[in-house]
């Protein structure tokens, strides 16, 4: 486009400096515009009419949304007719001429070109964002703009018909186009769902957009445990389940809400399991402790909504175990571990051995799960030569301590 | 004499034999090359756009006037007969022709003798230096420059010699081709090759003044000289020119862009005693036999004639060495010699050794040599040495062949075609792509797709910066340069937003892990089994990119001198030799023919001092096999079963591993195949052996302890960890106790678990059109909980927790900009691994943002010499942030949504926290990481840290770790505020109201963790999973 205006202007330029010599002898330049319609239908054929005795070169700059052209006329006698090209005739608004010569203004004016509203109208429609949050604050906006078939937008004021579905309930509403478009805001529902809307104009509809009705936060809940016994046996699966969340308006909350499942133990740690929703409900699930224990637990969706606080006891499946020395103190084995009923406990109890030197120093913790109720530590003279050692075994919970001298002669 | 005007049956048959043998070996070698994919990608250019220099396929751009193109020229013109390899090949087999027959006109003109020059001819065939060279590192270039240069060499000889203008111009027309094949071999072939030929003629030349060579004194010399002076003056001066000219475009590039990156390791220069692969590969491997028979080498060039050969060849030999000695160091000077491949000048050494080598050859099947080792040593003998001196050679010929099957350099070989459909699929080629894994065979890739990628293959055009600072030649190995490249790497992956990369083509599933802990995501398998990766959030390349302009005319230059230097060079060589021949005048024989020695007797003293440097070679390799097998048989010392196991660990050879173990102990292969099968984790599936130290306490006749300390790479982090064995000793062998595995038993046999699953479709209507604007999903809404820059042991971080607020699924990317008082920006970064990327709805990740700098930016810092790949370069900031921008943006994620892993259980002790995880869902989790955020008695973040789990959690089974807490108390807190925090590109604060307006702050307290620690009141555990396999 630029190139063209560009050369239009050497061209002018050229002309003007080609024709220099006519100009000064003051020849009579009267030209008189032919017709006088003010407006057109966008894609009609657009001539411009003059009628001159003057013999110099002649040109049309116009000038419209499209842009700006240089047009050069056919000649009849006396007459010149210049026809607006295609790109510009097709574009709507005010469309400006100036007829010049050797440089100069001979005429200038405009005329405006409208919408062909007697085609079949074309549609654009908009509908965003495609999720919303129920309530009565969130809203998507339908937007739509009528063009003809040049693509120019309808006079301001055209009437559309804009139409929402929701659930049973369809409404329609008449909105007139204003700075070239009509819109509207969907306003959410209190219900989550699926809100389908259309515009239409005449006899033509658009095609049905969506947006989602998500649920809005979630509201306090209430949760629960699920777990095969109350001993605290280290292997069992204890479940942790929420009611069905709902939101404000008592929509199930969107699947995969997560839900934080906050456990305080009777030593104050605080360990979490979490899961995301299925139709409402969070299902994690966390391992029964080894060893006696209280547990108290909260659920969270953080920030907008608490569970109860349920509280729940494990006790102890294993109540002592013993321990014995063999290979000259060095291979201690820890066992038989038995549970509640007195059966040998699942395998991989986990069996810790802190040792000490003689001195108090922590050097190290071994640790081995339990296989058929037995937990074998050896401690290699490699690396602990003979001498006393303070070790520390824990167990399910239990503690016992005992100091072992190696002495290999 | 007449027998010598008839045609060579020698070198029809060296021609014969080396067409059947190489020219069909190289089908089966030349793709797995080095080298010889990348000529085919510039081929694949020239063949694009011939005029063009420009190439955006690599590195975001360069120019192929970095490298002289008849080569790549030659390959693309030949591609529009039959295809770019159809060109690769046909130039291989114009290299071999050229260079059997090149190296034989050398010969003649250095021995003047037909018979053997014909024997040249037939070992050049079976040289070791060229098959290494062809084979194995696909040097087409560089083959078809030296066999060029070797074919001017009688030119020019016969030039100084007799000053016939003729000579003159076939001579540069020769060396005009040389120069647009490779510019460092005219170079350095003047030196090394023609400096002493110039030498021999000038001495052949006061040889003929005289009677016998022996009166060759210096005056003769000297007058000899200065009779050719004038013609060696034009010659140099007139090779200098084409130098200069005919790769004019090449030079103008050179000082446009110079060469200012960080040297990159190369083989060549070890020290060859220490890294003896390399000495296999870059000395033994080119000498071969040759190294036999070094006396007699050494002998004949030190005689009168080839004196000048004789100082090129050592001067070449000792450069050769690489670090062995600290002589190349010193002669090259620091700069060359770390630019320089040192391989080439072996390489140069051996070819020069050829006609000697060959001359050798006719001496002992035919000539004095045999005669006077049969009446030394009797007929046997002489047959058995000839017998092993020619098994010799087929060995080395085997074993060079051979060596690309036994030791791949390159990745087995990948079936592109899916991958280049990927990529012209639905605009996917609007992005850069990444390919991992890919070795040589990325350059195949780039030459059939129009999709660009940031890496490259051509190390000197690399023009990023992120490369050119480390030592890497491409970030697609990088694993295999430590620290640098896994560095460079994560720098890609972390600000793919930079580059416009979006895609990754994994053919390595040790990258996986960084991978997915940076925030990339599984797209699909392609059917030749190479993972795609992607990154959400990285716009599209725009239409225009910027490109360097050259001047018109240095691109017509060098579109066309170089076919032009073909076309003159076929004209005056060989069209003129026809038509001379056609007019049937009758040739005088070429001057050097007449120069030919008589081999009469063979020197006694030479015979013996060759078997005793032959005896001494022999010692060397024995003594070379017998280190070798002390070292690596596995069962003979405690030591070396350590070593073998780990070694077979390090490389999965289970059945291997399982058979150092003691046998007494009863876990049958198939119990240990089990129990390897069940353990995963970034330790046993994605750890590469960096070093391993192996203390051996306790050694008695039965037993020893072994105390293992063992350091592992791993695309995350590097992992010490020290194991303990007890071995024990069974009828000669030592052998390893197996270890007591986990006895941990889940309760349930069968596991029921429901979960909520993500689909997006992408587009649902199958167009080429931009896709509609509903299918494009709405961004997830993020809400910035909070955001700190804090200063923490002198370096800058952005800290904050970040909460998904919206209904779906978020993939969340952070950027964080500084700044300093008066709003000068300081340094941008994004979130690395400091958070969990993928967000379930109202789920919260700490996270952190360090701002790393391009490490070594500078090139005088020293390079730690080890792996180290979560080494951190800070960003050295010039002055002092006091405000930060943060960017987050959220997109829809339907993959890595794993969120079964509890925190099962902790205890606080005073050498750290013990817990345990626990894996409640129905996925094998491979790499566990804990986000670790410390908090202040009121509540407030302090500080982010992470810490990798060694081991995997298995389905319904605990794990555990230990995490020492860090001391904060030196923290330094700059700025908090939510004031330029945006998601989106919206406020935060706009989002705070609209969608969290009642937001409880009280329920994100409650999951906080007391703790009294050093600066800080509590902590909280987060725990991002990532699973190797998903199911």
């Amino acid at each position: 486009m630029r190139l063209i205006y560009l050369f239009s202007a050497i061209l002018c330029f050229v002309s003007c400096s080609s024709n220099e010599e006519h100009t000064s002898e003051g020849e009579n330049q009267s030209v008189e515009l032919l017709q006088h319609q003010k407006t057109y239908v966008a894609g009609g054929k657009i001539d411009l009419s003059f009628e001159t005795e003057s013999t110099s070169e002649i040109y049309l700059l116009i000038s419209n949304a499209f842009g700006n052209s240089v047009l050069t006329p056919i000649k009849d006698k006396n007459k010149l007719h210049f026809t607006i090209p295609k790109n510009f005739s097709r574009k709507t608004g005010p469309c400006h001429w100036i007829l010049v010569a050797n440089g100069e203004q001979l005429l200038k004016d405009s005329f405006r070109i409208e919408p062909k509203t007697s085609a079949q109208a074309t549609l654009e429609t908009y509908f965003g964002p495609r999720s919303i949050t129920a309530g009565i604050q969130d809203y998507s906006m339908l937007v739509n703009v009528t063009t003809d078939p040049f693509d120019n937008v309808y006079p301001e004021g055209t009437e559309v018909i804009f139409k929402s579905q929701f659930l049973n309930s369809i409404s329609e509403y008449t909105v007139p186009s204003k700075d070239l478009i009509s819109w509207k805001n969907i306003y959410s529902t209190t219900k989550s769902g699926r809100i389908l809307v259309n515009t239409s104009f005449k006899n033509i509809t658009s095609k049905e957009l969506t947006t989602i009705v998500f649920p809005t936060l979630g509201e306090a809940f209430e949760i629960e445990t699920d777990r095969n016994h109350a001993f605290a046996d280290g292997n069992q699966i204890m479940v942790l389940r929420s009611g069905i969340i709902q939101d404000k308006y008592n929509n199930i909350v969107g699947d995969g809400t997560m839900v934080n499942f906050i456990i305080k133990n009777s030593k104050g740690a605080i360990l979490k399991s979490m899961a995301p929703t299925i139709n409402g409900i969070a299902k994690a699930s966390i391992l029964h402790p080894s060893e006696k224990e209280e547990w108290q637990i909260d659920a969270y969706i953080t920030g907008a909504a608490k569970s109860n606080s349920v509280s729940i006891d494990f006790d102890a499946a294993i109540t002592d175990y013993s321990y014995e020395f063999s290979e000259n103190n060095r291979l201690i084995t820890v066992g038989p571990l038995v549970s509640f009923m007195d059966q040998l406990v699942p395998d991989g109890i986990l069996i810790q051995l802190e040792i000490f030197s003689e001195t108090g120093q922590y050097l190290e913790t071994k640790k081995v799960s339990s296989i058929k109720g037995l937990g074998k530590i050896e401690v290699p003279k490699e690396f602990y030569p003979d001498g006393s050692y303070r070790f520390i075994c824990k167990t399910a919970g239990i503690i016992k301590e005992f100091e072992v001298t190696f002495n290999e002669e | 004499m007449e027998a010598l005007k008839k045609t060579n049956t020698l070198l029809i048959l060296a021609l014969i034999i080396g067409l059947a043998f190489h020219g069909s070996s190289i089908f089966f070698t030349l793709e797995y090359t080095y080298d010889a994919l990348i000529h085919l990608f510039f081929a694949s250019h020239y063949a694009a756009d011939w005029f063009e220099p420009w190439d955006y396929s690599w590195y975001t751009g360069f120019t192929v006037q970095s490298y002289p193109p008849l080569i790549h020229q030659t390959i693309g013109l030949l591609s529009y007969i039959g295809g770019l390899k159809f060109g690769m090949f046909t130039v291989a087999i114009i290299g071999i022709i050229l260079f059997i027959t090149g190296i034989y006109r050398f010969a003649l003109l250095l021995t003047g003798n037909r018979r053997v020059a014909g024997y040249t001819a037939l070992l050049a065939v079976f040289s070791s230096t060229f098959i290494e060279t062809l084979h194995i590192f696909g040097q087409l270039p560089s083959v078809c420059a030296l066999s060029i240069l070797l074919h001017a060499m009688p030119e020019i000889y016969l030039w100084t010699k007799t000053g016939k203008r003729r000579y003159l111009v076939s001579s540069l027309s020769l060396i005009a081709v040389t120069v647009t094949s490779h510019h460092v071999t005219p170079i350095f072939g003047m030196v090394f090759f023609i400096f002493p030929l110039l030498g021999m003629a000038v001495m052949d030349e006061a040889r003929e003044k005289v009677e016998t060579m022996k009166r060759v004194s210096f005056k003769v010399f000297y007058k000899a000289l200065k009779s050719c002076f004038w013609r060696i003056v034009i010659f140099g001066g007139c090779s200098l020119i084409l130098i200069i000219t005919c790769i004019l475009p090449y030079w103008y590039n050179s000082k446009r862009n110079p060469i200012t990156q960080v040297p990159i390791p190369h083989g060549s220069r070890d020290n060859f005693l220490e890294v003896t692969s390399s000495g296999l590969v870059f000395f033994v491997i080119p000498w071969g036999i040759l190294l036999f028979i070094l006396p007699y080498i050494l002998y004949r060039f030190y005689s009168k004639r080839y004196m000048f050969f004789g100082l090129s060849f050592s001067a070449l030999t000792l450069l050769g060495t690489g670090g062995t000695t600290p002589i190349p160091l010193k002669l090259l000077g620091e700069t060359a010699f770390n630019i320089l491949t040192l391989d080439r000048f072996t390489l140069w050494a051996t070819i020069m050794a050829l006609p000697i080598f060959g001359e050798f050859a006719f001496r002992m099947t035919e000539g004095d040599l045999k005669d006077r080792i049969q009446s030394m040593l009797g007929r046997v003998y002489h047959r058995i040495l000839g017998g092993s001196l020619a098994g010799g050679l087929l060995l080395m010929v085997g074993f060079t062949m051979t060596l690309g099957y036994f030791r791949p350099s390159q990745p087995s070989k990948i079936k592109m075609l899916p991958i280049v459909n990927f990529l012209s699929q639905d605009s996917h080629d609007s992005w850069r792509y990444l390919p991992l894994g890919f070795g040589d065979q990325m350059a195949w890739l780039s030459a059939q797709t129009n999709a660009m990628t940031v890496d490259g293959n051509y190390h000197s055009a690399r023009r990023l910066p992120e490369l050119t600072t480390r030592a890497i030649e491409r970030i697609e190995n990088s694993k295999f340069r430590g620290v640098e490249g896994i560095g460079s790497l994560q720098q890609f992956l972390t600000v793919p937003e930079k580059y416009n990369l979006k895609y990754i083509f994994s053919n390595d599933k040790f990258y996986d892990p960084i991978l997915y802990f940076c925030g990339w995501q599984r797209l699909q398998q392609l059917e030749n089994g190479i993972m795609v990766w992607e990154k959400l959030n990285v716009p599209p390349l725009p239409e225009i990119l910027p490109k360097e302009k050259t001047p018109l005319f240095l691109n017509i230059m060098w579109g066309t001198i170089p076919v032009l230097t073909v076309i003159l060079a076929f004209v005056i060589n060989i069209m003129m030799l026809w038509l001379r021949k056609l007019r049937a005048r009758k040739d005088e024989a070429p001057n050097f023919l007449k120069l030919s020695v008589a081999y009469t007797s063979f020197s006694k003293r030479l015979i013996i001092i060759s078997h005793v440097w032959a005896v001494i070679i022999l010692a060397c390799l024995v003594f070379g096999l017998y280190t070798f097998y002390i070292k690596n048989t596995a069962q003979l010392s405690p030591k070396n079963v350590v070593q073998s196991y780990y070694d077979a660990l390090d490389f999965k050879e289970f059945k291997r591993a399982h058979s150092y173990l003691d046998p007494e102990a009863e876990v049958t292969i198939d119990q240990y195949m089990l129990e390897v099968s069940v353990t995963d984790g970034i330790l046993s599936s994605y750890a590469k052996l960096d070093s391993i130290g192996i203390d051996i306490i306790d050694i008695s006749q039965a037993g020893a302890k072994a105390k293992v300390s063992t350091t592992w790479i791993t695309p995350l982090e590097k992992i010490k960890k020290d194991y303990f064995h007890e071995l024990i000793k069974d009828s000669g062998k030592w052998y390893i106790k197996p270890k007591k595995k986990d006895s941990d038993i889940p309760p349930d046999q069968l596991f029921i678990a429901n979960s909520t699953t993500f689909y997006n479709h992408g587009r649902r209507k199958i167009t080429t059109q931009q896709t509609h604007h509903e299918d494009v999903l709405k961004q997830p809404v993020l809400e910035i909980l909070a955001a700190k820059l804090v200063r923490y042991k002198g370096q800058y971080s952005i800290i904050g927790e970040l909460q998904n607020v919206d209904d779906v699924p978020a993939d969340v990317v952070i950027k964080a900009t500084l700044y300093n008082d008066v709003d000068k920006e300081l340094a941008i970064h994004n979130a690395k691994y400091h958070m969990k990327h993928k967000l379930m709805p109202k789920e919260t990740t700490p996270f952190k943002i360090n701002f790393e700098g391009i490490a070594w930016s500078s090139t005088k810092d020293t390079m730690p010499t080890t792996f180290d790949p979560d080494q951190f370069t800070p960003m050295s900031l010039d002055e002092q942030p006091v405000k930060f921008n943060l960017q987050s943006a959220g997109n829809v994620a339907n993959t890595d949504l794993y969120k079964s892993v509890a925190l099962q259980n902790l205890e606080f002790s005073d050498y750290g926290i013990n817990g345990s995880l626990y894996n409640g869902g129905i996925q094998e989790v491979t790499i566990p990481q804990l986000l670790v955020s410390y908090y202040d008695d009121k509540h407030e973040l302090l500080w982010v840290d992470h810490q990798f789990l060694d081991e995997g959690v298995r389905v319904q089974r605990k794990q555990f770790f230990n995490y020492q807490p860090l001391d904060v108390a030196e923290l330094c807190i700059i700025e908090s505020s939510l004031e330029n925090c945006f998601v989106n590109g919206l406020p935060n604060e706009s989002i705070t109201k609209k969608v969290f307006p009642r937001r409880d702050y009280s329920h994100g307290h409650a999951q906080l963790q007391p703790y009294e620690g050093k600066g800080y009141s509590f902590l909280k555990f987060d725990i991002n999973s990532y699973i190797g396999n998903p199911k």
